[in-house]
């Protein structure tokens, strides 16, 4: 019984939820609004669980005196005293009905000046980490990674105003830029003697160069010519093949979340349950 | 005694001590601070499309606005705040604040106590905005706040009953919302505003996200999502729009708008990372070359 009745409520929501995206009407419309309240329920006591849970490893931490100690010792301070703070309400009005922020109150003036500064001060010494890793990391050792580097500098280019600044004040800089890494890889092939890859890279070199060329001619003579820029390459980076790699993950995700739902649904995934020795 | 022979330049570099890195990184942030350095940007069609989206509502539309955020991102997401908030404040728009993630409520504080209270005067609580502030639940809140408010949210964060506040008097659950405008910083937030908001209702979606967060994004836009602005530069290119927008308003007084200041040092800050960049991977070849060498001169 232990594990059938868990398996059957299981199965009775899941089927509820599944029928209930289908036919949006009573009664699976009220069914799902109802389990949905037990849900945020479920969800509040988890702040009572993991607060209990934060207590009972950190004081066991300090009363053994483990390494470290003194940060959970920190730790313990800081949430009790908030604690305190947000249960008694204060510095502020007190009473159930009032808002834990209204002016004045120790709550605010604890999250505005001690709260907000720790966070965003972590938060921003992640800049100078990731530009000491990506100096040490990210170097072009195989095709892949050029390929990530090569996108890498210019979303990051793209991302400022020298981007915009660079093709703007330079126009066909970006096809030209292009035409020699085509030129360097056709003159790899030709030292290689890969005649056929040597003819395709020559080829769409050309084309490059040309098309750039003929696009200064028309621009010389007052016209209009489209020359890339480097906003409209970040822009396709993002739409075309970015967008199309976040579609092929998350389909393959979804596709994953239905197998596992439908297991634990039809009770085929039980490890939730835990061992028959717990 | 042999002399020891000096590492080669290469070598160096690539071995260069961390800390200056962190130095330049340093420079790169406070020089444009201290010069205040800033920079107009032009807006992407995915920030247009929010822009416009705000512009052609109807005065006295219903607007939504979560704040699912803390302050780790605040100096990214805070300006999208600011900026949604004048744009539909001008725009004459109702204003119904909620938020998901228990920080949530002090960031929508700090956006209604510094732009709507003091640069929308006219603005009453009740009347022309309302906070409904924190409940726990993530996707399960937006769940229950498809068919009815009042399901979970009995009061505001005054404690006030929602049934006593006027402008929740015509509002049941959020399909009688005209948008929904979200600010989020992980999870839960925009995408689960799509997936059970927007989706569910057919209530427009549109909002702001962490730079990290935006590729996510994209392939919920322009279909499922009206807009979207990621990171610090889509909210400098918001503000240059409500510039241009709103001249006679705001003028050329970037004082206001954060977004705009902050861009020099992170365009700065780019700037230096690419110059990195580009350093380590020269020092990386060259002293791939020299080791090749090396190896040859053994092999001889």
């Amino acid at each position: 019984m232990r594990r059938q009745i868990p398996l059957l409520i299981t199965f009775v929501v899941g089927v509820i939820m599944l029928f209930e995206a289908f036919i949006p009407h009573p009664p699976f419309d009220q069914l799902n609004e109802s389990l949905s309240i037990t849900f945020d329920v479920l969800a509040a006591f988890a702040f009572v669980l993991g607060g209990g849970n934060l207590v009972k490893i950190h004081l066991a931490k300090i009363s053994r005196s483990e390494p470290g100690w003194g940060y959970s010792a920190v730790t313990m301070t800081g949430f009790f005293a908030m604690l305190a703070i947000g249960l008694f309400k204060l510095g502020g009005p007190s009473g159930v009905r009032h808002a834990l922020e209204a002016e004045g109150s120790w709550f605010q003036a604890a999250y505005d000046y001690c709260f907000l500064p720790l966070s965003a001060t972590t938060f921003s010494l992640l800049a100078f980490f990731v530009a000491s890793a990506s100096y040490r990391a990210f170097r072009a050792k195989n095709r892949e990674a050029t390929v990530l580097l090569i996108a890498a500098l210019i979303i990051l280019l793209g991302r400022t105003l020298v981007g915009t600044a660079l093709t703007e004040t330079l126009p066909g800089s970006l096809e030209l830029l292009f035409g020699a890494l085509l030129a360097t890889l056709a003159w790899e092939q030709y030292r290689s003697k890969r005649w056929i890859p040597l003819s395709l890279i020559g080829a769409l070199g050309a084309f490059v160069l040309g098309r750039t060329l003929y696009g200064y001619l028309i621009l010389a003579g007052g016209g209009d010519f489209y020359l890339l820029t480097v906003p409209d390459l970040v822009n396709w980076i993002m739409v075309v093949p970015q967008l199309a790699g976040q579609r092929a993950i998350m389909i393959g995700i979804c596709l994953g979340i239905i197998s596992m739902s439908l297991r634990l649904i039809l009770g085929v995934e039980r490890s939730y349950l835990g061992s028959d020795n717990d | 005694m042999a002399q020891e022979k000096r590492p080669k330049m290469s070598d160096r570099l690539q071995a260069i001590d961390r800390r200056w890195i962190f130095l330049f990184i340093m420079l790169a942030v406070v020089i444009p601070l201290a010069f205040d350095l800033t920079i107009d940007e032009v807006a992407t069609p995915e920030v247009q499309a929010i822009y416009d989206r705000i512009e052609n509502l109807p005065p006295g539309s219903n607007v939504l606005l979560p704040f699912d955020y803390g302050p780790e991102s605040e100096p990214e997401l805070q300006p999208m705040a600011d900026s949604y908030v004048r744009h539909l404040g001008r725009r004459k728009q109702k204003l119904f604040f909620m938020c998901l993630w228990p920080t949530g409520q002090a960031q929508t504080l700090k956006t209604v106590s510094q732009v709507l209270e003091q640069e929308f005067t006219d603005y009453s609580y009740g009347r022309d905005y309302v906070m409904l502030g924190f409940r726990p639940g993530g996707q399960g809140v937006i769940q229950v706040v498809v068919t009815d408010f009042r399901t979970l949210y009995q009061s505001d964060v005054e404690g006030t009953p929602i049934d006593d506040i006027p402008m929740m008097q015509n509002v049941k659950g959020l399909k009688d919302m005209d948008l929904i405008l979200n600010i989020s910083g992980g999870f839960p937030g925009l995408k689960e505003w799509i997936q059970f908001g927007g989706d569910r209702t057919g209530v427009p979606v549109a909002g702001g996200v962490t730079a990290v967060q935006a590729p996510l994004l994209y392939p919920y836009y322009p279909g499922q999502l009206s807009g979207i602005m990621g990171g610090l530069k889509a909210a400098a290119e918001y503000e240059s729009l409500l510039i241009q927008g709103y001249s006679e308003a705001y003028g050329t007084d970037t004082e206001r708008f954060a977004a705009i200041r902050r861009m020099g040092p992170q365009t700065l800050a780019h700037l230096v990372i690419i110059l990195f960049l580009v350093v380590g991977n020269v020092a990386w070849f060259a002293s791939r070359g020299s080791s090749r060498e090396r190896l040859k001169s053994l092999e001889k």
